[in-house]
């Protein structure tokens, strides 16, 4: 690990601190520089080039022991690379091994096979006559299905015993469902085709890993019953929170006894509900909707075989709607896995659905959007993700203390960075539990710092606060925090899900570590997330902005009513709506989709800006129904769940022009929107 | 070219006499086929039958079953024949049952000017103008006189000889003005063999040149040239006449106001003083967003008949006829199809009343309301500007290339969705479906392999794959059995858990063998393209078979023998040959018969063909 500084001098910016008036720390900062890194400067993505007419739309990616990359496609075929990290300038080659499974969303190398599940069963393929294609299609387990188009099949991956685990989803009929046996659970499978039933109660499980301990951990995507993503620990008999499946818990073999009339739909939070509910299993570290990631899909332990930075033990998780990876440390507090989760590297050409490591040590990334859009614009593809060996300044890990946090750096911190309360902040929230498709971040509150302490090598900081809250997400920033070479920090900010508070000893308080209240708590950050305690929600009273009752002098009723729903591959179903200036107009919005969708009118010119500004709310966004509080929104609907509806009545600008309308829903604004053209 | 042109011109110069058609106004016409005198001069050669068999390996034969109700040309299948109906029409739609014998080359000529092919193209893969379907002519390897006028069908989906094939044709007769130029050529809009589109909207510029007729004019009769054994069934038709009809008296009265995806009481919304209409149009000129038209009129029906209704709306649209609610279209806005709905009406005139709420803003409106007689084609009442437009999706097919494609989908079987089917398309366009969880054969077809749209385009939630070509139902049911009794049912289906699928295995040239257990059985089921691409070999291996084991090879209404091994199966139908070593049993069900063969634990292999 170096730091070439001459490699900044190209590409970094250097910014004047914010000038903060008062405090005599603040008239040292003055004469100082910040230096900002940029993610590209460390982590430089490759497109692997795709011959013409191959869609790959990848569902599965494994190395080979040849150092050739397979590739397994929605389409059913599954593709050989050679040379897929492009060594000494040269491009990949490509050949078609197998062709014709439904839908592949998983694949391995097992044994000396090539193991894949699609829809209806795990497979084992085998080229019984070195022709070098598949001419044996084995079927190893096999399982009933619905004809669901939303009952995928992923996996398998190998645990620790020797055991092939697969997931199968949820169907999809307005809400998830279990429509055939063993959807909505993790099954282990023997090389022979014994099933054993694992663990129940999973939405969407398109990802899943091992960790170094040899412990199974699998990604879940927010939905019904699942208030945001997350990556939770799996032991045989746990229940994970979507009671849909427990319609098989009575089933021979289940591990799970408990029942869907078991699992009760208040909305309190999951941890607390898991109190009452013996058997539920909360999540090892909750990913913030929208923040981290809106569907989290592969997981990759950063073991031997990668080259990622100073990260080794940790895991990779990617996203497909946000087209980006994320990083997760995690610990063992009294036996329990919990951590913290930040970002990685975004700006990937596609929704991220497989990870794996490269023969060099970089990174696969199989992408698809599979029609439910993403981030990155393209369909598909593979890309390769590179270390560079310098190492950006991050927040290496962070571990739980009795009385707060400790954080560690990849690089030493300027002591004078830290020591106000102001470099930091932590606030603690939580998601509600019930049906409803996700949830609004609820009882968050802003913990106040007590004391800050920096260790002696200065790559260690422990933050001290007056309380913590079990169970509850802690979102940590940092902004104020610079390196010795007064660089901020590459991603300021994580969350740590807090599942046990650790006993031992609490950290002294002393003149020297104690922080004085902030005299300015506000730093430029690269994300604003502060949340807020208004006590505006999902319902919140209409404004004129949201006006949902016609007003009482349309004597006539609206001049222009439009019904509007959505279309497949995140449209609105019309894109052109006509209406004269100061026209009285209704606006009538069904979500008619599988996911949440809202709809804003905005200034001309100026939907994306609504729609970036919309990502930047952060935790505060579902519950503000990604409106951002600007005068570039004219009018707005509520943020839908699937099947609502909601009305607006407005008076159409004076002053002609295309005003866009939009979903701020993040991941969506750069596709789904229209035009209210008024003349 | 020419002897043989020649002769078909001096038998086609016999006069022709016009005819009354019978059943003008009812629409469907059959061919009386008891004896032929629905035809003009028919030679000798031509005799009633009540079917006819044909053995498709050897050219030219063809066996006459004693009856009537069909109609068959012997002979020795070197010379031509024409056969003429006396019956003459301009625009019609046909539909006809034909078999062919090996080679024999048929011309169907309607208005016996305009040539469509139909070949015994059984078997040729690479594309033809001599394939069944094909418009213009070729017969006796004559180039066309103009190549640009012939059009080879979309695919081949000839069926084998001496299976009855289908053919659906609707053809519009050349158009003239008053001093008999011609403003329009005749068109064939709508070829379908065997249930699937040969040819869609094709004007044929110019007469054939083996045409009957060789000037056009708006009528003429049907006429077969044929070249070896063929015969025909269930000849029905329906001769197009322009149903002239139009609204009159039209009104309507406007409302503004929120409407809803659901038909709304009107009485509740501000209605503007009616106004009388020239056309039926969703456009209002009164204001734009939402409203509603709510329209009156009359419409004069010529003569009592069945008449065809139907209703395309951007929005919500109600049709009453006299009164009575005729069509209640509730908005599906993504549903772009006519809802129709048939009224029988007296001569005279009816009351209609059409409700259109525009509920969708600013969406363009959009009303379309055509009614058609049982033999006119619709008729639009509405203006064309208020015709909604059809948006489609970019289909996906897969074409197979050089080895077969096999495709793992979820498949519509009838009313049954397939959850775990494969489907096998050979390059030489032989296709088959079939059900892992029953080890069932469902399907076979020739023509084009599998559209994919529904799979692969956005997030395809149907999950379903189409075969595109022209489909032969065989069953779902499981392939093998062990029976308690001789007339013990065959069973429906092998439950999930009984049954282990162990997957397929792929020879060198990619046909399966697909592997599974149940009752102790150990199945290997072999099905490979055979005979240069005219048959499947479907070979079955059981290994440890239970007592009164059977494969059924085939259940239909109607089992045919052919000859020793050899059975004609159903209708439409297909050829099963299993070698007599193999002991075939033909028995009777409920519903037809069954075609069973044993299984022992001595002798663990059956095979049969499967030819159509």
């Amino acid at each position: 690990m170096k730091l070439s500084l001459s490699r900044f001098s190209i590409h970094a910016l250097f910014v004047t601190a914010v000038f903060c008036s008062g405090s005599v720390e603040a008239q040292i900062k003055m004469d100082t520089t910040t230096r900002i890194q940029k993610e590209e400067d460390f982590y430089p993505i490759q497109t692997l080039p795709v011959p013409e007419g191959i869609s790959m739309e990848v569902g599965g990616l494994v190395m080979l022991p040849n150092d050739a990359l397979a590739v397994a496609t929605r389409h059913g075929e599954v593709w050989i690379i050679q040379n897929p990290t492009m060594k000494n300038g040269q491009p990949p080659r490509y050949r078609l091994f197998a062709q014709g499974m439904h839908e592949i969303l998983g694949l391995n190398y097992i044994h000396g096979d090539i193991y894949l599940t699609q829809r209806s069963e795990l497979t084992r393929l085998r080229d019984l006559d070195g022709d070098g294609e598949a001419d044996e299609y084995h079927t190893v387990y096999s399982w009933p299905l619905a004809g669901n188009y939303h009952e995928y099949a992923y996996g398998p991956i190998l645990d620790k015993e020797g055991n092939m685990v697969v997931t199968l989803n949820l169907g999809w009929i307005g809400y998830g469902e279990s429509l055939s046996r063993w959807h909505g659970w993790m099954l282990k499978i023997t090389a022979d085709g014994k099933m054993t039933p694992y663990a129940a109660g999973f939405r969407s499980p398109a990802g899943f890993a091992l960790n170094d301990k040899g412990d199974i951990f699998y990604a879940e995507n927010q939905g019904d019953w699942v208030g945001s993503g997350s990556i939770t620990q799996v032991n045989k008999g746990d229940f994970l929170g979507n009671p849909a499946g427990l319609i098989w818990s009575g089933l021979p073999g289940s591990p799970v006894t408990l029942k869907k009339e078991d699992i009760p739909d208040t909305g309190e939070p999951k941890f607390d509900v898991a109190k009452k509910v013996p058997g539920l299993k909360t999540p090892s570290v909750w990913f913030p909707h929208t923040i981290l990631g809106i569907s989290t899909s592969g997981i990759l332990n950063y073991d031997k075989l990668g080259k990622m930075g100073p990260f080794e033990g940790q895991l990779f998780v990617g996203d497909q709607g946000q087209s980006k990876i994320m990083r997760v440390y995690l610990e063992q507090v009294q036996g329990v896995y919990q951590g913290a989760v930040f970002p990685f590297r975004e700006g990937f050409a596609s929704g991220i659905l497989r990870l794996v490591w490269a023969p060099d040590g970089s990174m696969f990334a199989g992408m698809t959007n599979r029609g439910w859009g993403s981030t990155g614009k393209s369909p598909d593809g593979i890309q390769k993700l590179d270390w560079n060996g310098n190492t950006p300044f991050e927040i290496r890990t962070i571990q739980a203390r009795p009385d707060g946090f400790e954080l560690e750096f990849t690089q030493p911190v300027d002591p004078a960075s830290v020591k106000d309360a102001s470099a930091f902040g932590i606030t603690s929230f939580t998601y509600k539990y019930h049906h409803i498709y996700g949830s609004p971040v609820i009882n968050n509150n802003e913990r106040t710092i007590k004391a800050i302490d920096v260790s002696a090598d200065r790559l260690k900081v422990r933050i001290v606060t007056d309380s913590l809250i079990e169970g509850y997400i802690h979102e940590i920033k940092a902004p104020g925090v610079r390196s010795a070479e007064r660089f901020a920090l590459l991603h300021n900010f994580a969350y740590y899900t807090l599942n046990r508070i650790p006993t031992g000893a609490k950290l002294a308080i002393t003149a020297a570590n104690k922080v004085m209240p902030a005299a300015m708590p506000h730093h430029n950050m690269n994300m604003t997330a502060t949340p807020s305690t208004a006590t505006t929600g999902v319902k919140r009273a209409p404004t004129v902005k949201h006006l949902t009752r016609q007003p009482a002098d349309w004597k006539n009723g609206p001049d222009n009513s439009f019904t509007l729903a959505t279309k497949p591959g995140l449209k609105y179903d019309q894109e052109l709506l006509t209406v004269k200036a100061g026209a009285k107009v209704r606006i009538t919005f069904k979500n008619n989709d599988d996911m949440l969708h809202n709809l804003v009118v905005t200034m001309p010119g100026s939907s994306n800006e609504v729609g970036e500004m919309a990502l930047k709310l952060g935790l505060n966004g579902q519950k503000l129904n990604y409106i951002p509080a600007t005068s570039k929104v004219l009018y707005h609907t509520l943020l839908l769940q699937p099947n609502q509806t909601d009305n607006i009545y407005f008076v159409a600008p004076d002053k002609p022009g295309d005003y866009e309308y939009v979903c701020t829903y993040p991941g969506h604004y750069l596709v789904m929107k229209g035009v209210l053209r008024v003349k | 070219m020419i002897a043989y042109k020649k002769s078909a011109v001096l038998l086609g110069v016999a006069l022709f006499v016009r005819v009354a058609l019978w059943g003008q106004t009812s629409g469907e016409v059959s061919l009386p086929l008891n004896d032929l005198s629905a035809f003009k001069e028919p030679a000798k050669a031509w005799q009633t039958v009540s079917d006819a068999m044909a053995d498709f390996t050897k050219p030219g034969a063809m066996t006459a079953i004693k009856g009537t109700g069909a109609i068959m040309l012997t002979g020795s299948g070197t010379g031509l024949s024409s056969l003429v109906t006396t019956m003459e029409s301009s625009d019609l739609e046909l539909d006809m049952d034909f078999l062919l014998a090996k080679n024999t080359q048929a011309t169907l000529l309607l208005q016996g000017r305009y040539a469509l092919v139909l070949n015994d193209s059984w078997g040729i893969d690479s594309a033809s103008l001599a394939w069944c379907g094909a418009i213009g002519e070729r017969v006796s390897n004559q180039q066309a006189a103009k190549p640009a006028d012939v059009v080879p069908p979309s695919m081949n989906v000839c069926r084998a000889p001496g299976l009855w094939q289908h053919l659906h044709v609707k053809f519009r007769a050349p158009r003239f003005d008053a001093q008999g130029g011609k403003v329009q050529p005749a068109m064939f809009e709508e070829v379908v063999l065997n249930g699937t589109t040969m040819q869609l909207q094709v004007a044929a510029a110019s007469i054939s040149p083996d045409a009957l007729l060789t000037e056009e004019k708006s009528d003429g009769p049907l006429a077969l040239l044929a070249s070896g054994p063929v015969a025909l069934s269930r000849i029905t038709y329906r001769v197009i006449k322009p149903l002239v009809t139009s609204l009159i008296n039209l009104s309507y009265t406007y409302y503004k106001g929120d409407f809803t995806d659901q038909f709304p009481d009107l009485a509740k919304f501000t209605a503007s003083p009616k106004k009388s209409s020239a056309t039926l149009t969703g456009i209002s000129t009164t204001g734009d967003g939402t409203y509603a038209m709510d329209y009156v009129g009359e419409i004069e029906i010529p003569a009592a008949d069945r008449y065809t209704f139907a209703l395309l709306t951007n929005g919500v649209g109600r049709l009453y006829v006299d009164g009575q609610l005729v069509i209640d279209r509730v908005t599906s806005r993504w549903n772009r199809r006519f809802y129709t709905k048939d009224v029988d009406l007296t001569k005279g005139s009816h009351a209609v009343r059409l409700v259109y709420v525009k509920n969708l803003g600013n969406i363009k409106p959009g009303l379309a309301l055509t009614i058609k007689a049982p033999n006119s084609d619709p008729v639009a009442l509405h203006e064309k500007s208020s015709a909604p437009v059809t948006e489609f999706t970019d289909p996906v097919v897969i074409r197979p290339a050089a080895k077969p494609y096999l495709l793992r989908s979820f498949l519509d079987y009838g009313p049954v969705k397939l959850t775990h089917a494969i489907s096998v398309g050979d390059p030489r366009h032989i296709n088959y479906s079939y059900d892992l969880k029953q080890g069932a054969l469902l399907q076979v077809w020739r023509g084009d392999f599998l559209d994919v749209t529904n799979m692969w385009v956005q997030r395809g939630e149907p999950q379903t794959a189409a075969p595109m070509g022209s489909l032969v139902k065989l069953s779902d049911m499981p392939a093998l059995a062990a029976l308690e009794s001789p007339t013990a049912a065959w069973p429906d289906s092998i439950a999930f858990d009984d049954m282990q699928r162990d997957g397929y295995t792929l020879d060198k040239d990619r046909s399966p063998t697909f592997q599974y257990s149940f009752k102790g059985a150990i199945v290997a089921d072999r099905i490979a393209t055979a005979e240069d691409g005219k048959s499947l070999l479907r070979e079955i291996t059981v290994a440890n078979a239970p007592a009164n084991f059977y494969c059924q090879a085939a259940a239909a209404s109607k089992i045919e023998t052919v000859s020793e091994g050899l059975y004609r199966i159903g209708n439409p139908s297909y050829y099963i040959r299993i070698d007599k070593r193999y002991k075939a049993i033909s028995r009777q069900t409920p519903k037809g018969s069954e075609l069973l063969i044993p299984i022992t634990a001595q002798a663990g292999t059956i095979a049969y063909y499967i030819t159509w």
